[in-house]
């Protein structure tokens, strides 16, 4: 509701903000767009009195009392050839946290105001610079967690999937076209229906779709992650399989606040796939009030995840404790059976549980390859469920329904009419990824590819 | 002359297939209409193909018959040969064709026109239009009279400033043997109408003495034909047989080689012609690779024995005709009766019409047919009917008649016309059609009989008929639901098929069956009627279909009461095309409904605009 709402006010607005990492860092940059960007510029800058557009400039910027603040390289860029369409600048000063700061202030001061989070690309939008779907992308580079991510976000942003769709919608006209001419002119001989070939066309269109499907939703768990719970009861190298993965991939691990029960979790990244890792509390028969609390944590932990890894420990036998993990693990499958201390006289029973994906020894260097290719064979294996609906996933699935429709139709003879209604669907699903077609496009295509009329 | 003869409510300029709606429809609605035409004995002259109906055509025909207008009627009294097209595939986009018997057909619709009380016929040229402040006073004659009225509708067809060309020759005339209207298009220029120019064309009409029939296949009738109008009884037409044959290498070497005698190619004509139409000099430029193409023979009907050569028009001259005529076989030994022509006219451009048909530049003056950019007798009469409805209404100030693009092919047809500018002869297509399914022949009835009994079109009785039947449909539905058939029931009912079925299955479910001939099970119910029973199975075909497009059409009326809030800034939406931000700025649409009205504004334009409103306002 907001951005909207400042949205329609601002469009002359001149916004800025800082558009790298805030943190400690060489250079950070702020960025400037809207008409009064040149203006602003040139009240904070010490040496120039003039700035031509798409040149370097090195210069200082200083206050209102003419106190140097930072050393800046900064350039102009002059609308419409802009990012977001509009006059923009880039200004580049010192890292750290606060001169960036005191440099955006003093814009401010000077008649912008801050962007709202995105907003530079809601303009981008919004001045025709890109489509929606590379508006889209932009936020998903922005919050994209590892760089295979940002890699994906990166190819629909250069239209990728814009052009791979555009040319799926082709192909689809051209089917269009071929059965709507079977309709419209059944006296014309130019025009004969092959329906093998035309079902093979479909057949096509069909398996390119569902490989965008898969594409996407391996770039949808990039960008959402995959989560994996540690669980098992007190002492079975529970924390130790978690810091030995997480110390591979130099993440960093963060409390989760609450009681002293906590979740500990971090982010790692196997094979470009960034991961949610959990580690929990013991699981163990406990009155305890806090205790109890955390195995609660534990339970919901278990019910959310993709992906459970379960730990036994392998130089005791199977407690009381290890029962109580195990009824609560008993109807999963997203599940992994990791015996822990193998190297350590074995106690335990092994069939008293129903299999084993993978042994630990207490000083075991590799851990890391081999639970990662145990967690990524799954993801790959699985599909793990996607539930967030995404506007272009969603699309495209309706998309693909429609064309097996019509598929099955044209097999079973049922009416070429109803295969073009399903068609059609199918088009203007896509079409509102990329674009519209229109009944005049078919005609065109009709009167261009047949010998029509008599 | 006293001054009565000269006054009228309604004044319709031109006696084709559009004149004869219009001024049928406004006398029906109890207006003082006069029909002004050059040449009165040629009311309802179809100057070119022998036929009504075909694909997306008969649909217009038998929304035209719940409208009330008189084609419908008209062509199955005097049609000579009934086929229903597309019969292999589902019933949406089934045709209906008749030929007709050219000469009864215009004999018959003069005689209808004359019953009319109201409604009188007059030879004139008119030549001038008087308006005073933008609205429409009356009009002149050649012969300097002065006729007044309170609406007009123009349905001048072909006929402003037609160019008839033939080989390298060209002469002025409305169509072969009549002569063209010459001052209109330039009054209509000078009022503020932008005039297009367009082209269209004719084959020779041929000798049947000098045909050989036996070297050509027949094409018959139906054996059991269906008619377009509600109101045919005893229904028994005669059918006569069309000829098909087909052009040969000879043929394309002939017209090769004198395509520099072409106008077309030689540059002489500027207008533009249909591409669906093509003459057979266009077909042999633009389809090089093609050895053959098919030539249908029609009578023009059973009191003359000249046939139409359907799929040979052409602009070539006379004696290369009859040499390329004459390599196709049947036609050997040609006699050219009438030669074939191109012709150019002028026609307004339609988008400066509002969705009335009424001219958005003079009140009161209507625009109908060919002069609007369309092709067709069809196109043409639904046009004419319109606009008599609404210029009728105008002067009765009643509400005017818009229908929908859900509701017909009508409604696409006009909203085509007045939204969008098109660079050829308009036709229309059943791909024309978003909701193909739903527009139907067999439903023309259900969709718009409430609209023809409204304006005093139609009797109410048929209204009343309508609704009987669906009631029946609606039960039989249900009953066939209930009425089971088991499987040696039905091996019994479908001897000679390997159609089998595992268990009792419902007749119901049986019609939806796609590899089933649906008809061979209308022998279980004897006593339901064959059309209701046709009518179930439609019903099961189309059952989901038809709810989705429904449902759809119920969400486009949805995003049309999208509310637009008033400090939309449209300057600034980059998306929307550059016009259209300017229409929409100048006019702030209070709702995407109102902004699709506006013309201007391209429906991408509202795509766009409604991507805006969800990205951005949400």
């Amino acid at each position: 509701m907001n951005a909207g709402k400042v949205f329609l006010q601002a469009n002359t607005e001149t916004i800025s903000a800082i558009t790298t990492p805030i943190g400690i860092g060489a250079i950070s940059g702020i960025r400037i767009s809207g008409s009064k960007t040149r203006r602003i510029v040139l009240k904070i800058i010490k040496k120039r009195k003039r700035i031509l557009a798409n040149r370097i400039y090195h210069d200082f910027v200083i206050d209102g009392n003419c106190n140097v603040i930072d050393e800046i390289i900064f350039f102009f860029r002059k609308a419409p050839n802009t990012y977001t369409g509009f006059d923009e600048a880039e200004i580049f000063t010192h890292g750290g946290y606060a001169i960036p700061e005191l440099v955006l202030n003093l814009i401010i001061e000077n008649g912008a105001r801050i962007a709202e989070r995105g907003e530079f690309t809601q303009r981008a939008f919004i001045n025709g610079k890109i489509d929606l779907l590379q508006a889209e992308s932009v936020m998903d580079i922005v919050n994209a967690k590892t760089r295979e991510a940002a890699r994906n976000a990166i190819n629909i942003l250069q239209g990728k999937y814009s052009m791979e769709i555009k040319e799926i919608k082709d192909q689809l006209l051209y089917v269009l076209t071929i059965i709507d001419a079977n309709i419209d002119f059944p006296e014309d001989e130019d025009i004969y229906f092959d329906s093998i070939k035309v079902l093979n066309r479909i057949g096509n269109i069909k398996e390119k779709l569902q490989n965008m499907i898969k594409e996407e939703e391996c770039t949808r768990l990039m960008k959402r992650g995959v989560n994996v719970v540690i669980v098992g009861k007190p002492n079975t190298g529970k924390s130790s399989l978690f810091n030995t993965l997480m110390l591979e991939e130099k993440a960093i691990v963060t409390d989760v606040p609450g009681t002293t029960r906590d979740i500990i979790e971090g982010w790692i990244n196997i094979e470009g796939i960034p991961v949610l890792l959990k580690d929990t509390a013991g699981i163990r028969i406990t009155n305890d009030i806090v205790e109890s609390v955390g195995i609660e944590k534990t339970k919901n932990e278990i019910k959310n995840s993709d992906i459970i890894l379960a730990l036994f420990d392998g130089s005791n036998k199977l407690n009381g404790d290890d029962k109580l993990l195990l009824s609560l693990i008993e109807k999963k499958n997203n599940l992994f059976y990791i015996l822990t201390k193998n190297d350590i006289e074995k106690k335990i029973d092994i069939s008293k549980l129903k299999r084993f994906d993978a042994r630990i020894d207490t000083r075991d260097h590799t851990i890391p390859k081999h639970i990662n290719k145990l967690i990524l064979s799954y993801i790959k294996n699985n599909n793990i469920v996607i539930n967030i609906p995404d506007r272009i996933i969603v699309r495209i699935k309706e998309a693909l329904k429609s064309l097996s429709k019509s598929h099955s139709i044209l097999y079973n003879k049922e009416g070429l009419e109803l295969a073009s209604f399903e068609i059609k669907n199918a088009i203007d699903k896509l079409s509102n990824i990329t674009g519209e077609i229109t009944s005049d496009d078919i005609l065109n295509n009709i009167f261009s590819s047949f010998c029509i009329g008599k | 002359m006293n001054e009565d003869s000269l006054k009228f409510d309604i004044i319709v300029v031109g006696g084709g297939h559009a004149g004869i709606e219009a001024a049928y429809a406004s006398a029906k609605m109890g207006l003082k209409t006069v029909l002004f035409s050059i040449n009165v004995d040629f009311i309802g002259n179809m100057s070119c193909n022998p036929s009504i109906g075909g694909l997306a055509k008969s649909q217009l025909v038998f929304e035209l018959d719940a409208l009330g207008g008189l084609m419908p009627k008209v062509s199955d009294k005097e049609g000579i040969q009934f086929r229903m097209l597309n019969r292999k595939k589902g019933p949406a986009v089934w045709s209906l064709r008749a030929q007709e018997d050219k000469i009864m057909y215009r004999i018959t619709i003069r005689n209808e026109l004359e019953k009319i009380d109201n409604l009188y016929i007059k030879q004139a040229n008119i030549q001038d239009i008087i308006i005073e402040e933008n609205v429409f006073k009356g009009v002149v004659s050649e012969t300097g009279m002065y006729y007044e009225a309170k609406a007009c509708i123009f349905t001048t067809g072909t006929f402003m400033k037609g160019l008839i060309h033939i080989g390298l020759t060209h002469f002025n005339a409305g169509r072969l043997g009549e002569p063209a209207s010459t001052g209109l298009s330039d009054r209509l220029k000078l009022i503020g109408h932008t005039i297009k120019r367009f082209k269209t064309g004719t084959p020779a009409r041929i000798d049947g003495k000098s045909i050989d029939f036996d070297e050509m296949d027949k094409q018959n009738g139906d054996e059991n034909p269906i008619h377009f109008s509600m109101k045919t009884e005893n229904f028994n037409p005669i059918q006569v047989p069309c000829y098909i044959t087909r052009t040969n290498i000879e043929t394309h070497k002939i017209i090769r080689n004198n395509l520099d005698k072409a106008p077309l190619y030689a540059g002489i004509i500027e207008g533009i012609g249909p591409r669906y139409c093509p003459s057979i000099e266009d077909k042999i430029v633009r389809f090089k690779n093609r050895e053959s193409h098919v030539v249908f023979v029609e009578p023009e009907g059973i009191h003359t024995n000249e046939y139409y050569i359907n799929g040979l028009s052409t602009s070539l001259p006379v004696d290369i005709q009859i040499q390329f005529y004459r390599t196709l076989s049947g036609l050997k030994k040609a006699e050219i009766i009438r030669p074939a022509y191109a012709i150019e006219y002028d026609c307004i451009e339609s988008t400066e019409l509002k969705n009335t048909l009424e001219s958005k530049i003079v009140k009161n003056l209507y625009f109908a047919g060919q002069i609007n950019g369309t092709s067709g007798y069809e196109e043409a009469a639904v046009q004419g009917l319109i606009a008599g409805v609404n210029a009728s209404v105008r002067i009765k100030s009643q509400a005017p008649l818009i229908l929908g693009r859900e509701t017909s092919y009508i409604g696409i047809l006009i909203d085509d016309l007045t939204t969008k500018a098109s660079n050829e002869p308009y036709r229309m297509f059943t791909s024309r059609a978003e909701y193909r399914l739903i527009l139907r022949q067999d439903n023309a009835d259900e969709r718009l009989l409430k609209y023809g009994v409204k304006y005093g079109l139609i009797e109410k009785e048929y209204l009343e008929k309508v609704k009987t039947r669906v009631k029946t449909v609606e039960e039989t539905i249900k009953d066939f639901k209930h009425i089971f058939v088991s499987p040696l029931k039905l091996s019994k009912v479908l001897k000679n098929t390997d159609f089998r079925i595992r268990e009792s299955t419902s007749l119901y479910k049986l019609y939806k069956r796609p590899d089933l001939d649906y008809e061979r099970l209308f022998i279980i119910t004897p006593d339901v009627k064959q059309d209701i029973k046709y009518r179930v199975y439609i019903n099961a075909k189309y059952e989901g279909y038809i709810e989705r497009q429904l449902k759809y059409i119920r969400e486009i009326e949805k995003i049309k009461n999208i509310k637009l809030p008033k400090n939309i800034c449209y300057k600034n939406i980059k998306i929307i095309s550059h016009e259209g931000r300017e229409k929409l700025e100048h006019l702030k649409p209070r709702t995407i409904g109102e902004a699709l009205q506006i013309s201007g504004v391209s429906h991408s334009d509202i795509e766009s605009l409604i991507l805006w409103l969800d990205k951005w306002l949400k």
